[in-house]
Formats: C-alpha cells, structure tokens, sequence
C-alpha cells in the first residue's frame, strides 16, 4: 500500500467507517482516497489532508449513517418490562454487589442533595426585592501606590450617595443608611440596648421592597424623628398592642431623642443580607444643625449607600465614570489625583450575600458555593465510576444472557437499551434511598450551617426537575459503559463463556480506576493541608498574648473614670492590667489618616495608608505586645502634641532605616502634631489573611471605649462576674457582653474551621465509597483469576507472592493516579493558601503523605479481598473443570 | 413514499450521469461538474443526493472491481433508469412550453 506520508488521515477514515452503513463505506472512502490523491497532485499535502477531513465530516449525512433501527417496533414495552424484570432478579441474586453499588450511589446522591439544597439556599438571598436586578451597592476601593486595590470598604462616604443620585440619569435614586448607632431605647418601663437602629432617607422604598403591616411607605420617613419598626421589635416593645402613634425614647452618649413609630413592617427575611429594626428617618440627623457631617466625597466611610438603575442602562457604563467624577467633587487626595488614590464600584445587590467583604479578601460565601458544588459532583462521579467499574468487571455473570439474547435476535441496540434502563432502575432505587438518607443528615446540616434548609420535592418545582434530572443524569452516566460494553460482546464468545478481548483489563477501566484514584489522592492532600494551615495559624505567634483577656464595651465617657474604674478592677487580685482602646486587636483597622514625615526640614506626605488606634498607656502591657525601643507609656497630652507608637512596619515604610532612629522623629497626622515616642514589634493586629499593615497608636482626650482586662487563670466565672459587678455600678442601663479575645481571634478562621470539618467529612465520604468501589472490583477479578491463583499455589507460590502479585497490578494505576493529582490540587490548594498572607508551603513532604496514605488504603482494600484466595486450597478452585 | 419531485441540483447530476455514460461513478461525476457548470458540489452533498435519486427510482447503481488509484477500493456506478428519462424529458419539455409562453424574448436583453 502507500506508504504514511501520502496516506490521508487515517481517523477521519475511521470516522467514517465507524459511523457510516457498511454497504456505503467502501465507496465514499475510495472517493475521498481519489479526490485526494488528485488534491495532492494539484497543490500541498497539508490543504489535500484538511479537504480530506473535511469532505469526511461532510460525508456524514443521514443517508449513509448507519440505520439503528430496531426491526420490532412493538415488543418495546414487553422488552423493558422484562429489562426492570431482569435487573431486579440480579439484583436479588448478587446481593453483595448490588448493596455496594446501591450504597454508593444512595450517599452520593444524598450528598450531592444536601449540597444542592445549601447552594441554592445560598443563591437565593436578596432576590425577593421587586427591583432586585437593578439595585447595587456602592463600594469604595483605595488603591495603593502601584494602583493595585489595597482595601475595599462596603460603606461610603456621605456624599457619594448623593451625588449619584443627582448628577447620574441613569441612576433611579439612591439610599444612604447610618448604622453605627447603638442606643438604649426606651417606651415605659421597658428598656433594650438596640444594635441594628439605622437612619434611612425616604427613597429606601423606591429601592428595597418592605412589607407593611402598619401605616404605608407613601411619605413614609420624610419626617424627623420619626421611625418604623420591624413586627418582632413591635412585639419586643408594644406586646399585641399597635405601635403607632407610640413614642420611643432614644438616649445614647448622653443624647436622647424621642421616636414617633409611623409604620410597623415584616421582619426582614433570613434570605437577607440586611437585617435591621429600627428604620429612623435621614433627616433627624441631617438637619442642617451639622452640615460638615456630610459633606465628604472621600474619607469618612461609615454610610451604606445603595442605587437602583434605569432598568435598560448598563452599570459598567456608570461605573466608567466614576474616575472623573471623583476627580470633579474632589480636589486632591494628599496633593494625590482623586482617582489613583480612591475608585467607586458597585456590587449587585444579589452578590453581596455571596461577598460580603465585596472582594476585601478572606474566604467568601461564594468560594464555598463553588467548592461545595464541586466536591457535590465529584461525590456523586465517583458514584457512577463505581457502577460503571462493578457493572463491566461482573459482564462474566451475565455472557450467557447476553449470549442468548444475540443469539435471539437482540441487537447491540437492545443490549444497550437493557443496560441502561438496568442502571436507572439502580438510579431510582438509590435515589430513593440517598433522599432518606438526606432527610436524615438534614439536621446535622442545619446546625452546621445555621440554615433551615428544607428537601420538599412537592413545595418547589426546581427541586422536582432536579431529582428528575439525577436519574437521567445516574442512569446514563452509570449505564453508558457497561451498555456499551456489553453491547459490543461477540455473541459466540459470549456465549461460550470466553474473555471478550485479550486478558488485560479494558483501557476504559483502568482509565476510570485512575480517576476514582486520583480524586481520592487530591481530596486526601486538601484534608492535609486546610488541617495544617488551621494548626499553623493557632499556633504561629500572633505577636500578642491573647490567652485570659476579657474584652467588653466600657460606658461612653470611660475616660472620665478611667483612673477610678481601672483602680476598682485592679483591687481583685484575679485581675493583672486593664486598659482601653479604640479597636483591639482581632479587629479591622478602619480609621486612617493623612501621615506627613520631617526628615530634611521639608514635610513629606507618606503614600501609603497608616491607620490609627487610640490606646491608653497599660494597652502593650495588658497585650503583651514587645516594645523595640522609645517607651510605650502613652501618657493623655494635649490634645495638639502628641506621642506615637509606630509598629516595625511603618517605621520601615516610612523610610527610617531602624526603630531607634525612627524615635524622636516628628510626625505630622491629621490634625495632630506630635514625635515618635517607641516602636513595637509588629503584630496581627488584623486576621492573617492579610500581610501585617503599618500603623500608628495614640493616646488623645477622646473616649476608647473597649476596655480589655487581662485576668489570671483562677477561677475566672468569679473574675468575669466581679467585673459585671464593677460595669453595673457604673452602667445600670447597660447589658454587660464580655467576650474572650482568644475567642475572637478563632472566629477570624471560622470560616476555615467550617471548611476543614465539611471537607473532611465529604471526603470520608468521597473515599469510603471510592474504597467500596476497589473492594468490589478487585473481588471480582480475584473470582476470574481464582483458578490462575490455584495454580500458582500449586506450583509453590506462597501468600506473600500471591499478594505482592495483585498488588503489582495496580501499583501502575495508583502511580498515574498519583501523578495527576499532584498537580491538580497543587494548583487548587495554592490558590486556596493564598488567600492567607501568611501559610505554610506546599511541600513534598505534603504529597508524599498523601501518596502514602491512599496506597496504604488501597493495598489494605486489595489485600484484604485476595487475601481470601491467596489463603485459601487451592484444590476448591482447581476441582472443577 | 418518497416523491418524484426533481430538485434542481438533481436534475443536474441526473443529467451528468446522462452525459458520462459508462464512466458515471461518484468522483467523475463530481468533475464533470465542476468542469460543466461554476459550481463545486462537495462529494457529500453528491452522495447525498446520488442517494435521493436512487430512492426516488430514476437511477440505479452497481458496484464495479476495485481500483489500485482508490486504495483498493470498489466503484459505484449509476445508469439513468427509465423512469429517470422519462422525467428528464418531461423537465426539458415542461421548461420549453414555459420559455416559449414568454412573449417578445429578446436574445440580447437576456445577455445584457
């Protein structure tokens, strides 16, 4: 024949050979062959070849296709009945098998069900607003000096609001919120502290959908002083009695204001990002009294502010321009361009549940969604591979009736229709199961998530499609290589009771065993890692001491008592140091400040943002935090000079080549003007997520009003209510909320904590059933080999021989396995730890672990099905021929 | 059962197989196309429609040696059946009746 070069593609040859009626196949491929042979006198090799294939994809019409028409069109109904008939007759028959194949694909289903059930909890929040699609929330990112966003800020200034409003025609209206508002509120002899009081202008009903129980959104909030309340803060404060008309007293910091209730609404559904209780009007604060409070284009990023679009304008057009308007409104940012300090964007109203943090960092509600969906359909992948490897390794059990059914008549059609309607058949069985299952596990997945979810297929129709949509999606899945397979058995071999090709396992198989395995691997390295990030964290130094402190919220005007009140606690010999601040470590540092340095005479302005705390002089003590040199005494001055602490890091980015040279140094901040008292070392002051930042501290006339006592070890409940007793004395009105800083500082990982307990039970699960799936395939091909087995016992092979045999057999899978999954979840695991500032490294050490791990689970698995063969006398298998 | 309707693509293959005679197998009659009018039917849409006619009963085929040229391949050669010179006859007349129904028909207006 010809030789390779001139020779046409030879898969667009088979392609058709494959797809198209024998009676044609001859007679296209020879007209392709002249017309190439032709092509290929005429011009390049390489346009004769892409002719070629192209006239074979062309060649695939429906009148040379091969005909899959069965002959009988009406014994289906018979047929299928007598499919179902056989299917739970085997299943009867080899109930090992079926209870492996059954369990595995019921806990994957049911996993696969709770995930569902949690990820579209989680896509469903916001949406119930009428406008949902056209609302979205304005964030203020500040870019850093390379223009990268260095911090992302979900509340905005003032005016940003405002002027969105006025100058955009695009934008319907806008709403401002003000919620740093933490009032006692009163209404005749009740009393409650109230976190969740916001003032909100008017035209949050021309954004947000409410419910209204009482009174009416029309002018609703445009006067002072007025507010509306949700139906449980009614109930908390009017019983069944109506709240309108009713006055409310505010009083917080000394200030107190009185409320007339003008409407009562629903509460806020869970499905919320927002969840508030009082909804005061804008204009009992903005009433001209104040007018520099709002009037901030930058800085000053304590408002909530949200817009609704025109609903045919497109947001990245308005968001294009928000460089020029910033740049309008402002005049510089510390002699910096408005626009390359700070950027306005805005985030759709039904992400934010998914990122709260608005892409600031930190694990996501999002992230979660993605791995948890992920690892959903993993589970139930693997699940099918399982079927699919059971289904084909047991084809000797079922030669014979395949045989037969050739021989009667069956086409490849029919076979292949028997085993599919046999693996959903499996599907529904299994579906049924894996949905009790679920019902069961709901509860343990409720407390988990904090979430009510629910799996009521006759309440939602999505949730109905989609189990419709498992079945279809297990039974074809499952079913298409072991019908294929089987399908494609000669039927005088199969009827013979002879292998159907060669002795070797199909590619197919192993391919499919290689995956099952590598997932197994990759899930047993992800377990590895988020446990030994977590470890890290909990045991790297923080940079503080956060062991026995207790935090609390002190009364407005601590600073007053200060001495009084730190003398009284420190009389308990339980108690070491106390001290107040403005924000404690744990926390965010929110507040910054424009810097100016004095190094040559000449002022400079610093670059980059230096947040500020305010502290008091016992702050390092009680913190344990190290001093590197100067004093950390920061003793109240007055108000215009001022002492600073700097940490490590901003001495160095403020350009002074050590700490020591760093004190001293003149530092203008803001409105204070003041020098260098010490340097600490630097500390995490905010979650390792992010790198630690530079920072200032000091001590001015204002209130700090976290007070953080630092406590012995002995009997602490004693301690904690000797210090309730001191607050009350002080704060009658006030609820007493201690919280334990270690604690704090573990609610930062939260997230990761969640992950690493629901990825390790998902991959228990994952590879329990990847194990289930091994342990059925390797009994299988130990029962075909049970004579070869003999026969080597008989010829002097010992147990040990034998197991190391069957091992070898797959140690080739496992090693490919392995060397896929080192990659992949390489890859995904970095991505992950980046996410922290501070992690450990992927190592080989890692991988190796891993590696180790699922072989030793692997040869336990293999070992323990071939063990029974190896063991056993070799005359049970050899008697009989 | 199928029609007889002759497309306009068919008529033209029908009549190709008409004019190569003995020599109308696939690849032939593809050229003689390409040579014959401006177009270039791929070899699919031929076979295609090479199949069309033969369900429709105006050609019929069979299958001749194999060549060395065609990688060893066989041959499938059509003959004009006789109820496909019937319709081919019956086409030609119907657009003659047609064309002279059309009054003052002038040549060069045509070409123009």
């Amino acid at each position: 024949m010809n030789d390779q070069k001139t020779s046409p593609p030879k898969w667009a040859s088979r392609l058709i050979e494959w797809l198209c009626a024998e009676e044609h196949q001859d007679i296209l491929l020879g007209d392709l062959y002249e017309l190439y042979e032709i092509r290929l006198s005429q011009g390049s090799r390489f346009r004769a070849r892409l002719q070629y294939i192209k006239d074979a994809l062309d060649m695939l019409r429906p009148f040379a296709l091969k005909k899959r028409k069965s002959k009988l069109k009406n014994n289906r109904k018979a047929m299928f009945k007598n499919y179902f008939k056989i299917s739970y007759r085997n299943m009867l028959r080899y109930k090992a098998y079926a209870g492996i194949n059954i369990a595995g694909l019921s806990i994957g289903i049911a996993c696969f069900l709770l995930i569902f059930a949690y990820v579209q909890d989680e896509l469903s929040y916001d949406r119930y607003h009428e406008h949902a699609n056209e609302i979205y929330r304005v964030v203020v990112d500040r870019y850093n000096q390379d223009g990268e966003v260095a911090r992302v800020f979900g509340y905005v200034s003032p005016m940003h609001g405002k002027v969105l409003r006025e100058d955009f025609g695009q934008v319907v209206t806008s709403v401002r919120f003000d919620q740093w508002n933490f009032p006692v509120i009163k209404y005749e002899d009740k009393q409650f502290n109230e976190n969740f009081f916001n003032y909100v202008e008017p035209t949050i009903f021309d954004v947000f959908s409410f419910n209204f129980l009482e009174g009416s959104s029309q002018n609703a909030l445009t006067e002072p002083n007025t507010v509306i309340i949700t139906e449980t803060t009614s109930k908390k404060y009017f019983g069944n009695e109506s709240a309108m008309g009713e006055i409310i007293k505010y009083e917080e910091n000394g200030q107190s204001r009185d409320f007339q209730v003008i409407g009562v609404i629903k509460d806020f559904p869970e499905h919320s990002h927002m969840s508030y209780n009082f909804l005061a009007s804008w204009s009992t604060i903005d009433n001209g009294e104040n007018p520099r409070a709002f009037n901030d284009y930058y800085g000053n990023y304590n408002y909530a502010t949200y817009i609704r679009i025109q609903k045919n304008s497109k947001i990245g057009d308005l968001m294009a321009q928000m460089p020029a308007m910033l740049d309008k409104y402002i005049d510089d940012i510390d002699s910096f361009v408005p626009s390359t300090m700070i950027g306005l964007r805005f985030q759709k109203l039904t992400d934010i549940h998914l990122d709260s943090t608005a892409g600031a960092g930190g694990t996501s509600n999002a992230y979660y969604v993605k791995l948890f969906s992920v690892i959903g359909i993993l589970v139930l992948v693997i699940a099918c591979i399982n079927y699919m490897n059971l289904a084909t390794a047991k084809y000797a059990s079922r030669q014979k009736e395949i045989g037969v059914r050739k021989v009667m008549g069956a086409g490849r059609h029919s076979i292949s229709s028997q085993f599919l309607a046999e693996s959903t058949f499996y599907a529904v069985v299994a579906l049924l199961l894996g949905y009790g299952l679920a019902l069961l596990s709901m509860s343990f997945v409720n407390d988990f998530s904090g979430k009510q979810l629910s799996l009521n297929p006759l309440q939602d129709s999505t949730f109905l499609m989609f189990i419709l949509g498992i079945i279809v999606f297990v039974g074809l899945l499952a079913g298409s290589y072991p019908a294929a397979f089987m399908a494609k058995m000669n039927a005088t071999t199969a009827l013979r009771g002879g292998k159907s090709k060669g002795g070797r396992r199909p590619l197919m198989r192993t391919g499919l065993v290689v995956f099952q395995f590598a997932i197994t691997i990759a899930l047993i390295m992800g377990v590895i890692t988020v446990e030994k990030q977590i470890d890290f964290i909990h045991t790297k130094d923080p940079g503080f001491n956060r062991e026995h402190l207790v935090n609390y919220w002190a009364s407005p005007n601590i600073n007053a008592q200060l001495d009084l009140v730190k003398n009284e606690l420190l009389s308990n010999p339980n108690i070491i140091a106390a001290t107040t601040s403005t924000r404690i470590p744990t926390s965010r540092l929110g507040d910054a400040l424009s810097t100016k340095t004095f190094n040559e005479g000449a002022g400079e302005v610093a670059n980059f943002r230096l947040p500020f705390i305010r502290i008091d002089e016992d702050f390092l003590e009680v913190y344990d935090i190290d001093l590197i040199t100067g004093s950390g005494f920061v003793e109240p001055l007055s108000d215009s000079t001022q002492r600073f602490l700097l940490n490590r890091t901003a001495v160095e980015k403020l350009g002074w080549s050590s700490p020591e040279e760093a004190v001293g140094q003149r530092i203008e901040y803001g409105w204070y003007d003041g020098f260098v008292l010490g340097v600490v070392e630097d500390f995490h002051f905010e979650s390792m997520h992010s790198a630690i930042q530079p920072m200032i501290m000091m001590n001015d006339a204002r209130s700090k009003r976290q007070m953080t006592v630092r406590i012995s070890g002995n009997n602490i409940p004693v301690t904690i209510s000797f210090i309730e007793e001191q607050f009350k004395r002080y704060n009658p009105d006030r609820n007493f909320n201690p919280v334990f800083v270690d604690q704090l500082f573990d609610n930062q990982y939260k997230g990761e904590q969640k992950l690493s307990e629901i990825s390790k039970v998902f991959s228990l699960i994952a590879i329990a059933i990847a194990s289930m799936g091994l342990l059925g395939l390797v009994s299988y091909s130990m029962e075909r080999r049970a004579k070869e087995i003999s026969v080597r016992k008989v010829l002097g092979a010992s147990v040990n021989n034998i197991l190391i045999m069957v091992n070898k057999g797959y140690a080739l899978t496992m090693l490919i396995a392995f060397l896929i999954a080192v990659p992949v979840s390489y890859y995904f695991l970095n991505d992950w730890l980046n996410s922290f500032a501070y992690h450990i490294d992927l190592g080989v050490g890692l991988f190796i672990t891993s590696g180790l791990v699922a072989a030793t689970l692997a040869i336990v698995t293999i070992c323990s099905q071939s063990l029974k063969f190896a063991m056993s006398n070799p005359v049970k298998w050899l008697r009989n021929e | 059962m199928k029609g007889t309707y002759l497309g306009e693509f068919e008529e033209i293959v029908l009549l190709t197989i008409g004019v190569l005679q003995e020599e109308a197998y696939g690849v032939a009659i593809k050229l003689e196309i390409e040579k014959r009018t401006n177009r270039t039917p791929s070899i699919g849409a031929l076979h295609s429609a090479l199949s069309r006619l033969e369900d429709k009963g105006f050609i019929e085929s069979f299958e001749g040696g194999a060549t060395k040229s065609r990688g060893g391949r066989r041959k499938r050669f059509y003959n004009i059946t006789a109820a496909g010179k019937k319709t081919l006859i019956k086409a030609n007349e119907l657009r003659n009746e047609l064309f002279n129904l059309i009054p003052n028909l002038s040549f060069s207006g045509l070409n123009s």
